[in-house]
């Protein structure tokens, strides 16, 4: 009884130790569209805000703040292997905390991960970009200002 | 006498003419050299080259500077850091550097549009939001970076529009300008450190700023795209978390590697065995009303060469460093108390420096402290600004003004020129780390006011490389 007590105890206090270790493994080339990681407070996307955005030009800036050392990747899901695939070589965020990419935009549904790991966990997080025409985010900007006059 | 002889003795006279002239003419051409060159007077004085103790000659150089400098000086006040063509999309966004012609183009047809705008009457501006502001510069608009910061009221003298004409409702101080040209144009003032932003619609279109434009623009399209982000695009001008670091929303941030800059050559023009006798000392002298050849002049122990005349001291050390002091009220630059005029007076001055000192490098105003009547003037080369980060200078140039009156003016003296070397300056995220990794081991937050490329010269004669200069402008350390 006091064997199988011990043992239990044992491998309680060894999957404790292990876990944070299985949650800081490294994000390989390749990455699930459903991959989330250990962890949703590594980092924190600033732009686009939602996760979401539409724009009309043929690049994008993602955004992003996590603390010194966080190794960031991105990756860009491709429909036809069902899977993503890395586009960004890893980057460790330095003292400022800050950390932007740019990725192309060659399609009109454009959907991204963005990985992020240290010692406390992993995450990822998926970043959709959709591409419209010059005219219709103009009008949208006007749709914008007109709410913005009525408001006022 | 034969007729033989009679025509020899006519050919020796017309000799002995010629001879006569040829003697006369040297000994003119001679004594005049004789005259004018005064190393060959006792002391270095020459009465002939002292012309210029008269009053006609002063009243000469006077007239002279009024009618061939004006130009200058305007460029010299009136000039961003950088100017942005904004177009709705990142990718084609570009920035234009003082080193373009463009550059000089789009401000000359901008400066009549906002000379429009800043004489409206109080109806056409109205008070707007800083997102309002912001939202400016993600459609079709120019920016202009005067993050120097101007009085509103300067800056309409230096575009010609009197105090009495400018228009009401203008912030205080202006630090941002925004032309938006389409479909109508409008300006957009903004002091972003006090919140104040206002906007002007003047109702029409340029159509020659917008196919300006339109030409950079597609001139551009060819090259690799440089993808240029402002800061509150990216929301790194709005703290959240635990995010430490925070960035002025006009920061324009670089993701990717930036393409190469020149390298350039600092040197200080003014050998130290030659600073008491040669042609730049005494041109500088001339610009201070100091006459080379009256003065006294003395070699303190550490090398530096003391030149004084009268109330004024002018002191240029080993280093290149000038300093010109003057006692009881100063120098005369302008009549009457108006900043306007005090900036042209040593915009000149500076200008004139800088012309003596044969130097491929501009000098621009690139600060103001009211506090102190302390005008900042920095050089610049290859469109980048040099931040000079010597023990007795921070900026190019130094200058006290009261009343009109000129107190002392500092200068790093030096000549800038542009070498065949290409660098690649660092990453913008490389150089701001490194710059914070500097407080991070104290600091809780961090401000970043400006960060931009450019030369940073500590002093030291030999090549400089173009790499990111980060001011910091507040750190809050840990309790």
């Amino acid at each position: 009884m006091l064997k199988k007590m011990l043992s239990a105890l044992l491998i309680a206090a060894a999957c404790t130790t292990a876990l944070p270790c299985v949650g800081y493994a490294a994000f390989s080339n390749t990455v699930s569209l459903s991959e989330t990681g250990t962890s949703n407070d590594i980092i924190y996307i600033k732009r686009p805000e939602s996760h979401s955005a539409s724009t009309s030009d043929r690049t994008y800036t993602i955004s992003a703040v996590g603390s010194q050392g966080t190794k960031i990747r991105v990756y860009k899901y491709n429909p036809s292997l069902g899977y993503c695939t890395l586009i960004k070589n890893e980057t460790k965020i330095g003292a400022s905390g800050l950390y932007s990419v740019v990725v192309d935009l060659p399609n009109e549904s454009n959907t991204f991960v963005v990985t992020a790991e240290n010692s406390n966990g992993s995450q990822a997080v998926r970043i959709d970009i959709n591409k419209i025409k010059k005219s219709t985010v103009d009008k949208l900007k006007n749709v914008t200002v007109t709410i913005k006059n009525l408001l006022w | 006498m034969s007729e033989k002889g009679v025509l020899i003795i006519m050919k020796k006279e017309r000799l002995k003419s010629i001879f006569l002239a040829f003697l006369i003419i040297s000994s003119l051409v001679l004594g005049s050299k004789i005259l004018t060159e005064k190393k060959l007077w006792p002391n270095g004085y020459n009465f002939f080259s002292n012309a210029n103790v008269f009053e006609f000659s002063d009243l000469y150089s006077k007239l002279k500077n009024y009618f061939s400098e004006d130009t200058v000086n305007k460029a010299q006040g009136f000039i961003p850091g950088e100017i942005v063509l904004n177009t709705g999309d990142q990718t084609t966004r570009i920035s234009v550097k003082p080193n373009s012609d463009e550059f000089f183009e789009i401000l000359s047809l901008s400066e009549e549009i906002l000379q429009s705008a800043l004489t409206l009457t109080s109806e056409y501006i109205s008070d707007i939001t800083r997102d309002e502001f912001l939202s400016s510069l993600t459609s079709d608009s120019v920016y202009f970076d005067f993050s120097q910061g101007f009085e509103s009221t300067l800056m309409a003298e230096m575009l010609g529009v009197k105090e009495n004409e400018l228009s009401g409702g203008l912030p205080k101080k202006l630090s941002d300008v925004v032309i938006v040209h389409s479909p109508k144009t409008s300006v957009y003032l903004a002091d972003i450190s006090a919140g104040d932003f206002c906007r002007i619609n003047l109702g029409k279109s340029y159509d020659e700023l917008i196919k300006l434009i339109s030409r950079c623009i597609s001139s551009n399209e060819n090259s690799e795209p440089e993808v240029i982000n402002y800061s509150f695009e990216l929301k790194f001008d709005r703290p959240f978390g635990e995010q430490k670091t925070t960035l002025n929303p006009m920061i324009r941030i670089y993701s990717e590697e930036v393409g190469s800059e020149p390298v350039i050559y600092s040197k200080n023009p003014i050998s130290p065995d030659e600073a008491a006798n040669n042609e730049i000392t005494d041109s500088i002298l001339r610009i201070f009303n100091i006459n080379p050849n009256t003065m006294r002049w003395y070699t303190e122990a550490g090398g530096t060469v003391v030149y004084v005349e009268n109330n004024a001291t002018l002191k240029i050390d080993t280093n290149g460093c000038l300093e010109y002091v003057t006692n009881g009220q100063g120098t005369e630059l302008s009549s009457g108390i108006n900043e306007y005029n005090n900036i042209s007076a040593i915009s000149k001055m500076t200008g004139s420096i800088n012309k003596a000192l044969n130097n491929e490098a501009q000098m621009y105003l690139s600060g103001i402290d009211e506090k102190t009547n302390t005008y900042y003037f920095d050089y610049q080369i290859c469109g980048l600004g040099v931040s000079i980060t010597t023990p007795k200078l921070s900026s190019g140039a130094e200058i006290v003004v009261e009343n009109g009156y000129l107190k002392s003016f500092k200068q790093l003296l030096r000549a800038y020129s542009v070498t065949n070397g290409y660098t690649h300056p660092s990453g913008f995220f490389t150089a701001l780390d490194t710059s914070i990794a500097n407080y991070s081991a104290f600091m809780n937050e961090i401000y970043i006011n400006k960060m931009n490329l450019g030369y940073t010269d500590d002093g030291g004669e030999g090549e400089k490389f173009a790499d990111w200069i980060v001011k910091v402008d507040n750190v809050i350390a840990n309790d």
